[in-house]
């Protein structure tokens, strides 16, 4: 495992669900500051990534773009818990790796919100959706799973049910419920259960239509710019 | 002079200003003068299509109105009951009214501003700061219409090969319409690198990197800056003393109108029609100024 995914995994374990709950407890629009701190350290593992260069603009413009894409497909489509954002997000994930899959992820939960509305809940869904693209990253680039639609689209309808989908659920038992106990977290995790089912549909279908197009563009970009020749780059 | 050559920090401030009070004052007469103003002010920048556009946002502002009252039920003053029983009520439908006057006239004073402020404005300003932010916006402003142009050639050769998206059953329609974003998508990720690595190359991100930059800020603009910020100041005071508020829930209450409230509106009233008022001036000195010039020398 490189230095960089351990520093993912180790912000994502202590120093995030930290900020959450320290968070969580700021008043009014606190979540702000919040959501700022969760990016802030998100970036960490991302720039030490590129253990001598800093990053190129080339890499940052492929991110922007990627997250472009997965504000949109949260958007257009106008039905609701039916949204093509997580099958984006691990898209960039199995394409780029698990510190990108991050990074776009955080930043399309934050923008997309914009669109939505941003509540306390913001933070959470910034580390809920960079965790999709994560795990992808793990699962695709790292524990080198084959890349093909069918396989893309099973792990996205499974990831989303049992890790997006409980991560985000788990908000809700932190932000509105009374108390913290086992009871709540079973009561809140059943609720969102249907919910996370649609949205895995929809994921399993967009990397079923979209994925294998989309993974070729994006290694057409990575063969042509060179992005990933070294393996200590994205 | 025109509003648009005085220095962009002053035209950037006018607007946030401007803006702000649009959409945060709940007041009628702030809110109809900052609508008034707004109508005018885009009228003398863009002509009929402004005209048509504005007059196009009152039966939305109506609809939003009725749309809002249907779904909120606050407030004493029942008019009527829905089909379910909910209650319609006059607070609801003039809160609903309020906030889409506000938001129309929002969306007035940014057509004025997308004219005003140009991209190489905003990179000015930006550049000051800092020449990475201000690389990245430059980027960032030209995406969408790049996007626009790239979208219309492809569909264009698209459609010279018979496979546009006007072309055939619904079905086909739509496969002609993926063929083209994807072609869309690959264009954006190359194009975007290529630009974003051209811009790095020829030292965009250096430090101490300035813009192009015609601007100085000269006594024009300190007097607009004097008359700006004391108009801005009176209408703080009505901020800071509630004059601006209005409550709708559960009953209309508006502060009482005093003799100092007519200066509140003068002063608001005042900084929404400086622009306006600039250019009307100046407008005038120039026909005048015409008369006294003898075209065609007499002899």
């Amino acid at each position: 495992m490189k230095k960089s995914d351990k520093l993912l995994l180790a912000v994502f374990l202590v120093l995030i669900p930290v900020t959450l709950f320290i968070g969580g407890k700021l008043p009014g629009k606190g979540y702000y500051i919040t959501g700022i701190a969760v990016i802030t350290e998100l970036c960490a593992p991302f720039f030490a990534s590129f253990e001598k260069s800093k990053p190129q603009a080339r890499e940052l413009a492929v991110l922007a773009v990627m997250c472009a894409l997965a504000v949109a497909g949260r958007i257009v489509i106008p039905i609701p818990h039916f949204k093509a954002v997580f099958a984006l997000i691990m898209l960039t994930g199995i394409s780029f790796g698990a510190n990108a899959g991050f990074i776009v992820g955080a930043a399309a939960a934050f923008l997309s919100n914009f669109f939505y509305g941003q509540g306390a809940y913001m933070p959470w869904q910034m580390m809920a959706y960079g965790a999709g693209g994560m795990i992808a990253g793990f699962a695709f680039c790292n524990f080198k799973f084959p890349k093909k639609p069918w396989i893309m689209a099973v792990f996205g309808f499974f990831a989303t049910v049992f890790w997006i989908g409980p991560l985000l659920d788990c908000s809700h038992m932190f932000l509105a419920m009374p108390e913290i106990s086992l009871a709540s977290l079973a009561a809140s995790l059943a609720s969102g259960f249907p919910v996370n089912i649609s949205q895995g549909v929809c994921t399993a279908i967009t990397m079923l239509v979209f994925g294998k197009p989309l993974i070729e563009k994006l290694d057409r970009i990575k063969l042509k710019y060179g992005i990933s020749e070294a393996e200590n780059g994205l | 002079m025109g509003f648009e050559q005085c220095h962009p920090a002053i035209n950037f401030i006018y607007f946030a200003v401007v803006i702000y009070g649009a959409v945060s004052f709940r007041h009628p007469i702030f809110l109809m003068i900052s609508f008034l103003c707004a109508f005018a002010y885009s009228i003398k920048r863009k002509g009929v299509r402004a005209l048509l556009f504005n007059l196009a946002l009152l039966p939305l502002t109506a609809l939003f109105a009725l749309y809002y009252c249907s779904y909120t039920h606050f407030g004493i003053t029942v008019l009527n009951k829905n089909f379910i029983g909910n209650n319609i009520t006059l607070e609801a439908l003039l809160c609903g009214a309020s906030l889409g006057i506000s938001a129309s006239s929002a969306i007035m004073w940014l057509s004025s501003f997308y004219c005003i402020i140009t991209t190489d404005k905003i990179i000015y300003l930006f550049s000051e700061l800092s020449p990475k932010a201000a690389m990245l916006l430059s980027v960032l402003l030209r995406i969408v219409p790049r996007i626009k142009t790239e979208a219309q050639r492809i569909s264009l050769a698209r459609f010279a090969i018979g496979r546009g998206i006007t072309r055939g059953n619904i079905i086909l329609r739509a496969k002609n319409f993926i063929g083209i974003f994807s072609a869309l998508i690959t264009e954006t990720l190359d194009s975007l690198i290529c630009v974003s690595e051209s811009m790095q190359s020829r030292g965009s991100t250096l430090r101490g990197r300035k813009a192009f930059s015609i601007y100085r800020f000269d006594n024009r603009d300190r007097a607009c800056v004097i008359c700006m910020f004391a108009l801005i100041t009176l209408t703080a005071m009505g901020i800071s003393l509630n004059q601006t508020d209005m409550i709708f829930d559960p009953k209309i209450i508006i502060n009482p109108i005093t003799p100092m409230s007519y200066l509140f509106y003068f002063a608001y009233a005042a900084l929404c029609l400086m622009p306006l008022a600039l250019e009307l001036r100046t407008q005038y000195r120039f026909k005048k100024a015409r008369k006294n010039v003898n075209t065609y020398p007499q002899r």
